[in-house]
């Protein structure tokens, strides 16, 4: 029988908003929580750590950290007895079906239990994947990515991965057992040039935040996209600093600073579409996703027409990032260099300043390392009663 | 899952509870899951193409049979009788007129060097002592390179051999655990050159360290290293690195050990072929620094090049063998 708990479970898919989401929801977390609406996280990235141990996946040294976290988010959720909690990352898309079976019975049978899964068409999809795949160390060329998530087998790292994380219908399959289709919720993506607040007010919608309090101060829209010279150049850089940067290392300098904070603030570049000659490809498997969805009653909030690849998309110009021209890499590697040259003066000041306040440290800790023999000296005295009347005749003498 | 059941059951029955633990798993990690079976009636017009389960890779059950196994180990954890504390301290012991007389450090590629250590240690032999001598055991790179990967897949989450060698040649490096002058003139700083002495041959370390005899490496196959490594990817995530260490050092390899035998064809780890030419020339780097470095030298120096004994890496049927024989309680 179930309870007043209701579990939002998001399980993806990946580049369609999620981050922002996660992020409007773990800032406001307590704030939610008053308002009886709960996402237990005590680190932004706590969803994450859960999905990786529920899903025994190792994550390039972060999974060390991820032990028992699934099993620790479970029992906070049962732990509710009224209310919404919210779970919520793309990677659990990947579960298998008895992944997502320990996950469902794991959160209580007395659960309301509603998947949310949040979906963009694939021409959007394939493109971004290629440009995580490069963000996350890869040196795989666009075509090399094409062809591989094209072999029919998906015995490849990518393609297993990549299908594991965007076949809509499949998704569902692994996480929806017994779940009632008006308990799954299907989150479209708006299409490219439509108002930028409407994918976060179908978040919301969806997840009955429309009422509540929510500060939306200081959240980064989060995770833009890079143009194509910018991701060949990414690429390049990876053959170079792959072999010797070590994961923990390449995150903050290559995926944060260069890719994040550098690349995709150039907004002029040729953005990165689809390879027209898998255009049909991607249309017939499309329509075939939407049509294997429009009869299962789940909630869709948006439009299941909005998952199939935009109509006009076809003659418009594709820019390929293995063929782009040297000179357009080379203007993104020239405003590269001077990010990086502006970082180094940055933290050179940033250095100057330390070292100023090391020096004064050191004066300080000079000056109170001299009052010491004196302390002690004092405190030696007070403890005897002739060294009390020595003191009191010393202070006396002072006055 | 259900296919690694059939080969499972071909090795003997299974208890039930035994039957369900292992369909309630998934394989870990990335890669192709819940694949649908081939002749199944239900048709999809999506998702990965339906299998006949005969056909999967010994790498995919491998990875499938990985959980259990790890899961087997996890449960020693818990079952484990906590060791009983010590009322009194240990008197320390008298160290032996050998120690005495030979005191050493013996450091190189773990994977060679700690079999030796823990059974010198067992004699009574501590490393250390007044005046010891740094012994850095040297061999041919090829098999330096196979063991610091031989060791990592039992103490920390490693890439298979294929892509670790491929990664060494691509970084120009094969890592610290096989960079022999790097370890030598670590020591040299910590105690002087003079106390340092390189070992090319193994053979020569009993007379040195005063004693008759020396165990020779685990015998552990290329597969075995292969099985404990992907059990450790699995550990990397449900438990901390010490325990995973010391539940892959101390309670898979002394099963794997035991298994060995009864499963033939038991690799070597080697350099493929297109990485064999790269690994010569940083033999010969290694070796032209370690005799212009001058220290002393046991063995000929020509012993720190490429043996060429094995070329392969695990093979991936014997690998799921073993671990099929784990998982069958075999050992």
């Amino acid at each position: 029988m179930e309870t007043g708990r209701r579990v939002l479970l998001h399980v993806g898919t990946p580049k369609t908003g999620t981050s922002y989401l996660q992020d409007v929801l773990f800032h406001n977390r307590e704030s939610l929580a008053g308002q009886g609406v709960h996402y237990f996280a005590d680190r932004f990235d706590a969803h994450f750590l859960a999905a990786l141990d529920l899903m025994d996946l190792p994550w390039g040294g972060i999974e060390e950290e991820a032990t028992g976290a699934w099993d620790a988010l479970a029992e906070k959720v049962r732990s509710v007895e009224n209310g919404t909690v919210i779970i919520s990352h793309e990677i659990l898309a990947s579960a298998s079906w008895q992944q997502a079976k320990h996950a469902l019975d794991s959160l209580g049978g007395d659960s309301e239990i509603h998947i949310m899964l949040s979906a963009r068409d694939l021409a959007r999809q394939i493109p971004a994947e290629w440009q995580e795949n490069v963000k996350h160390r890869s040196v795989v060329t666009y075509a090399e990515f094409l062809e591989e998530i094209r072999d029919p087998a998906r015995e490849g790292r990518i393609g297993s991965w990549f299908w594991g994380v965007q076949e809509l219908p499949d998704i569902l399959d692994r996480w929806t057992q017994g779940i009632a289709p008006e308990r799954v919720h299907l989150i479209t993506v708006p299409p490219p040039g439509s108002s930028s607040s409407l994918l976060w007010e179908r978040f919301s919608t969806a997840f009955g935040l429309d009422d509540l309090t929510i500060d939306f101060e200081g959240i980064d829209r989060g995770n833009p996209s890079l143009g194509v010279p910018e991701a060949a150049l990414l690429r390049e850089i990876n053959l170079t600093v792959v072999p010797v940067l070590e994961p923990a290392d390449y995150r903050p300098f290559v995926r944060e600073f260069l890719a994040h904070r550098t690349l995709a603030k150039r907004r002029d570049s040729a953005r990165l579409a689809l390879s027209p000659s898998i255009l049909p490809w991607v249309e017939s498997l499309s329509e075939g996703w939407v049509e294997a969805l429009s009869g299962r009653g789940y909630d869709v909030v948006g439009g299941l027409e909005e998952l199939l690849v935009p109509a006009d998309l076809a003659g418009k110009p594709f820019v390929d990032p293995d063929t782009i021209s040297s000179r357009e890499v080379l203007d993104a590697g020239v405003a590269t260099i001077d990010a990086l040259l502006q970082e180094a003066i940055r933290l050179r000041k940033s250095e100057a300043r330390l070292e100023d306040e090391v020096g004064e440290l050191r004066a300080e800790l000079e000056h109170t390392r001299s009052l010491v023999p004196k302390q002690r000296a004092r405190e030696g005295l007070e403890r005897r009663w002739w060294g009390r009347a020595v003191l009191k005749a010393y202070r006396l003498v002072r006055r | 899952m259900l296919e690694l059941l059939r080969r499972l059951n071909t090795t003997g029955p299974s208890e039930p509870s035994r039957v369900d633990a292992l369909l309630s798993t998934s394989p870990p990690g990335r890669g192709r899951r819940d694949l649908p079976l081939l002749g199944d009636t239900e048709t999809r017009t999506y998702g990965p193409l339906p299998v006949d389960p005969s056909t999967l890779s010994a790498r995919e059950l491998l990875r499938a049979a990985s959980v259990l196994l790890a899961e087997d180990l996890l449960a020693t954890v818990e079952t484990a009788p906590a060791p009983r504390p010590r009322r009194w301290s240990r008197r320390p012991k008298r160290s032996e007129p050998a120690q005495q007389k030979f005191p050493y450090r013996l450091v190189g590629s773990p994977w060679l060097t700690l079999p030796i250590r823990e059974e010198l240690e067992r004699r009574g032999r501590l490393p250390g002592g007044d005046g010891y001598t740094v012994y850095v055991l040297g061999g041919p790179l090829d098999e330096v390179a196979a063991g610091a990967w031989r060791f990592r897949t039992f103490t920390n989450r490693v890439n298979p051999w294929n892509i670790w060698i491929r990664d060494a040649q691509w970084r120009g490096w094969l890592g610290p655990r096989a960079d022999l002058p790097r370890i030598a003139r670590w020591w040299a700083a910590r105690v002087g050159k003079g106390r340092v002495e390189i070992v090319t041959d193994p053979a020569l370390l009993p007379g040195l360290l005063g004693v008759d005899t020396l165990p020779g490496p685990w015998p552990i196959s290329a597969e075995g290293n292969e099985v404990a490594r992907v059990i450790g990817q699995v550990l990397s995530v449900r438990t901390d690195l010490e325990t995973q260490r010391t539940l892959l050092m101390g309670q898979l390899r002394p099963r794997l050990e035991k298994l060995e035998p009864l499963v033939p064809d038991a690799r070597e780890v080697g350099v493929p072929s297109q990485s064999l030419d790269w690994v010569e020339t940083q033999a010969r780097a290694q070796r032209d620094a370690l005799v212009e470095a001058g220290y002393a030298l046991h063995g000929d120096p020509d012993r720190l090049l490429p043996s060429g004994v094995a070329t392969q890496g695990p093979d991936e049927r014997r690998a799921l063998a073993l671990a099929l024989s784990l998982l069958a309680g075999r050992s």
